[in-house]
């Protein structure tokens, strides 16, 4: 039934004021079906500019330098690990076959289920235009972490923010997913995304113990080292093609974008021969680490480090140790370990 | 006067260690005429989303009333946190509690909310026969969206005698009336759960499983209950120790036995079958065909 437009959807939205082949193309008057479809286009919002951009002009231009259409950010995460001949090889023989090709149209967050490993639950509603939609579409693109992260179903224990009855556009913008604020190589450049401190003034909440520990931790230690409540999912031995194999952990280390600050650390191992079967090296591998500063999205006030002091000042709970480090992986590890 | 003391003693013994204010079991045509109560709380125990697209006006949604701890699947949250989602849902020690779940086949999990509830403080709790779903199938009002209570100053205050810990149970294994409410085949020891590291019962345990509550997916009628335990020669006179694989469908029989019932000396072992049969002291006993 997805995939079924809806005659309601069509007499009260907006969008049906044009014809279905002015965004599809295809032949309206056809006889048969073949006929019909011929030339129709089923994603027609991968061209955002041609066809939403005939309305929304300036969101469709913006959006083709979001990180959500161009995935630079996965591009450019494992760019350093190539020499000059190994980039160009990956570029075109991994990252616009296989990488690109998980980005998002605009349709994937606004008119249908996005495809993920070949499968998609169809129309959103009844192929209405809708704001958001976060259980059809975030769900589906970030279901391996963020998504159960956040309602519990990953290790039983909902994000405190999921409780109070907010979903992932009640932190994240769509002027964050737009693109409105430039071009971004990756995701800690995109200026418009969301921090804990835009909605909680840490000078003023809570207890004055509460106020005096987030005061002395906040040059040190990220919020999600203290507020983070579950293990999150640590993947690893990641080989293009077969994904990864994955594990939940609770993981505290040196963040690799800035050294001075403890915080959650995830596993993405991209291992040394990730894209091999693709006959791609990397030449440069060590010069990455593989654990990479995360935000899991399972927060809550208490966790057994806002409980007890000694969780980190005496026990070292959670603290990456070289002994857990993966062999065989980056030796740019070493760095993080607190 | 010695009498008169006497008497009031008796009278303690002879009414209900509790006084409800409610049944333990509610149906949607119940809960529509009370929906005015100001005590009242609708507690949505389902996701998050299908509550928001859906629920018995009025009513608040909450999660994370049972946790993964220690190795343990379904264990209670601690005190603090335990407190701040109850005072957060608009509950205090006053309120009557209705506990929503999807349908009747989440049943065990409405319990174990009801259950962790009383456990609480929280004395006078229902559950909703049938769920959510024989709320829409009575075609009863539905709002969308998310709602909220004032928050109280709730905090809660564990009634210890509801609760059976390891050492409690081992210390009583041959005194108690053990309860094991799993499925036959489970109890017989033809199939076990992943998580536990044994096939088979405890030693002594009476075999009552949880399926027998509903048919379905509503709760069958008292009498009918209450022949099952007679049948089956049970006491309520005796210490009582219920268990499962993870301590969620243990408290069904809890709370038709205590709720309902009216028997007191009824815990519900938190840990049950995953936490017991990973010591090498308890040896589980399986059926022979000798
Ligand atoms: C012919 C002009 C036109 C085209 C082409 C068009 N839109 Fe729209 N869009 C509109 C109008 C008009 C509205 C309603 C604006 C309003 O209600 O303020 C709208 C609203 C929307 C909304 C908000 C819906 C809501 O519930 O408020 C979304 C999302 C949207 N469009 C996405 C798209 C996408 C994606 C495309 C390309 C596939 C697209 N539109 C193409 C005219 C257009
Ligand atoms: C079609 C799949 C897909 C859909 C649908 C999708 N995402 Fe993403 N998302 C991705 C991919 C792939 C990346 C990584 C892009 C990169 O950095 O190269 C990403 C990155 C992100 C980022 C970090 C980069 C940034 O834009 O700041 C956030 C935050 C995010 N997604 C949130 C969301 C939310 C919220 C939704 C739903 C409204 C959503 N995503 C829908 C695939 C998807
Ligand atoms: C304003 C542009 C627009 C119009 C007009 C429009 N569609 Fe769509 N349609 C889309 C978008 C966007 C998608 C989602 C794919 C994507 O992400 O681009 C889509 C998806 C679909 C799909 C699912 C395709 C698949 O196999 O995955 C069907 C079917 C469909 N449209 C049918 C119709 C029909 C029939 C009409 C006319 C009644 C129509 N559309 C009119 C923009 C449009
Ligand atoms: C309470 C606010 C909040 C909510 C709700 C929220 N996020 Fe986030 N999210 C953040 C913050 C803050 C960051 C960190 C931004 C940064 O990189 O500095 C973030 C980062 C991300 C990232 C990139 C970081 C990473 O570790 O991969 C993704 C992807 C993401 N969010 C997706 C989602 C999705 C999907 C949802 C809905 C399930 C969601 N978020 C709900 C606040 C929120
Ligand atoms: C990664 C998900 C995502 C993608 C991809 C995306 N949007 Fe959005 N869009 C959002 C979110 C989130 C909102 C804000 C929803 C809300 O406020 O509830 C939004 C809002 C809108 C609106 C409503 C008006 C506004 O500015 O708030 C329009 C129109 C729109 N998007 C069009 C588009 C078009 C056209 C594209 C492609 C060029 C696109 N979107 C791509 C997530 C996305
Ligand atoms: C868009 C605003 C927004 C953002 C961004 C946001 N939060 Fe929240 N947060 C809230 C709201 C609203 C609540 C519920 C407030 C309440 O009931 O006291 C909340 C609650 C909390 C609580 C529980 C407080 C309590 O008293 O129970 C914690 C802890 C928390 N947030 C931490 C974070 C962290 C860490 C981040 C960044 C990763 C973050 N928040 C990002 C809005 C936000
Ligand atoms: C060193 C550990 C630590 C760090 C880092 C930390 N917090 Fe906290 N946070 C705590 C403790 C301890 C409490 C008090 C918990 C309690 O009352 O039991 C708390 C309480 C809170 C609360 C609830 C306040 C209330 O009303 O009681 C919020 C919201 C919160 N933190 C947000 C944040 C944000 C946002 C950040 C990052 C800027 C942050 N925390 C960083 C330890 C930390
Ligand atoms: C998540 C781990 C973590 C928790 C929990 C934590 N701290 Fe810290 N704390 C750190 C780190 C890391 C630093 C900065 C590096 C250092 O000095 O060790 C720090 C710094 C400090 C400093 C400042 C030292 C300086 O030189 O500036 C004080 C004081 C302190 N912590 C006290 C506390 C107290 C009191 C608590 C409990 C309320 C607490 N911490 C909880 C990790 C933690």
């Amino acid at each position: 039934m997805g995939f079924v437009v809806s005659p309601d959807a069509l007499a009260e939205d907006p969008h049906f004021y044009l014809d279905c082949i002015s965004c599809h193309q295809g032949n309206q008057n056809a006889a048969d079906k073949a006929a019909a479809h011929k030339g129709m286009i089923k994603r027609p919002s991968d061209q955002p500019e041609t066809s939403c951009g005939q309305c929304h002009e300036a969101i469709s231009k913006t959006y083709t330098l979001a990180l959500h259409y161009t995935a630079a950010g996965m591009k450019n995460g494992v760019a350093p690990r190539f020499n000059a001949a190994e980039k160009k090889l990956f570029d075109q023989k991994v990252f616009e076959q296989s990488c690109r090709s998980c980005h998002a149209s605009c349709g994937d967050c606004h008119v249908q289920s996005p495809v993920v490993s070949g499968i998609n639950s169809g129309l959103l509603d009844g192929h209405r235009f809708v704001k958001a939609d976060e259980s059809k579409t975030c769900a589906l693109c970030h279901g391996g972490r963020v998504w159960p992260e956040f309602t519990g179903d990953y290790t039983g224990v909902p994000d405190v923010h999921y409780r109070k009855g907010m979903t992932c556009t009640d932190c994240h913008s769509g002027d964050q997913f737009h693109g409105t604020s430039g071009a971004a190589s990756g995701r800690k450049d995109v200026a418009n995304r969301p921090s804990c401190t835009d909605c909680h003034d840490i000078a003023t909440m809570g207890k004055d113990s509460t106020q005096e520990t987030h005061a002395t931790h906040l040059e040190h230690v990220s919020c999600s080292a203290c507020h983070v409540t579950s293990e999150y999912r640590q993947c690893s031995n990641c080989h293009e093609g077969s994904g990864a194999t994955a594990k939940p952990g609770l993981v505290l280390g040196k963040s690799p974008r800035n050294p001075k600050e403890l915080t959650t650390l995830r596993l993405i191992p991209t291992v040394r021969d990730t894209f091999k079967h693709a006959g791609v090296t990397m030449s440069n591998y060590d010069s990455l680490p593989n654990y990479w500063d995360a935000v899991p999205h399972n927060l809550a006030k208490r966790t057994d480090r806002t409980r007890d002091c000694n969780a980190c000042h005496v026990e070292g709970a959670h603290y990456l140790q070289t002994s857990d480090l993966p062999e065989g992986l980056s030796l740019k590890n070493l760095e993080l370990v607190p | 006067m010695k009498k008169l003391a006497l008497l009031l003693v008796l009278a303690a013994l002879v009414a209900p260690a509790f006084a409800r204010d409610v049944d333990a079991i509610v149906s949607a045509d119940w809960l529509e005429a009370n929906l005015g109560n100001e005590r009242l709380v609708v507690l949505d125990v389902r996701k998050m989303d299908d509550y928001k697209a859906g629920h018995v006006p009025g009513a608040v949604n909450a999660m994370g009333l049972y946790m993964a701890k220690n190795d343990l699947s379904n264990e209670v949250p601690d005190a603090e946190d335990l407190s701040d989602i109850l005072a957060e849902s608009g509950i205090d020690a006053n309120s009557i509690v209705v506990v929503v779940e999807t349908d009747g086949a989440r049943f065990t999990w409405a319990t174990r909310v009801a259950w962790t509830l009383v456990y609480a403080g929280v004395p006078n709790v229902a559950v909703l026969d049938g769920g959510y779903a024989a709320w829409t199938k009575a075609g009863k009002g539905v709002a969308t969206g998310f709602e909220s209570k004032d928050e109280t100053e709730f905090q809660v205050s564990f009634n210890a005698a509801y609760f059976a810990d390891k050492a409690y149970v081992l210390k009583n294994l041959k005194k108690a009336q053990i309860l094991d409410v799993r499925a036959y085949d489970t109890y017989f020891g033809l199939a076990k759960a992943a998580f536990v590291a044994q096939f088979g019962h405890i030693p002594g345990a009476t075999s009552l499983p949880a399926a027998w509550i509903t048919a379905d997916g509503m709760v069958k009628p008292k009498a009918e209950l209450e022949a099952m335990v007679k049948a089956l020669k049970l006491s309520a006179s005796k210490e009582t120790i219920i268990h499962c694989d993870s301590g969620v469908l243990a408290t069904t029989w809890w709370w038709i036995l205590t709720q309902q019932l009216g028997w007191t000396k009824v815990r519900s072992y938190d840990g049950s079958a995953q936490d017991i049969s990973k010591d090498p002291a308890v040896k589980f006993v399986k059926l022979t065909w000798k």
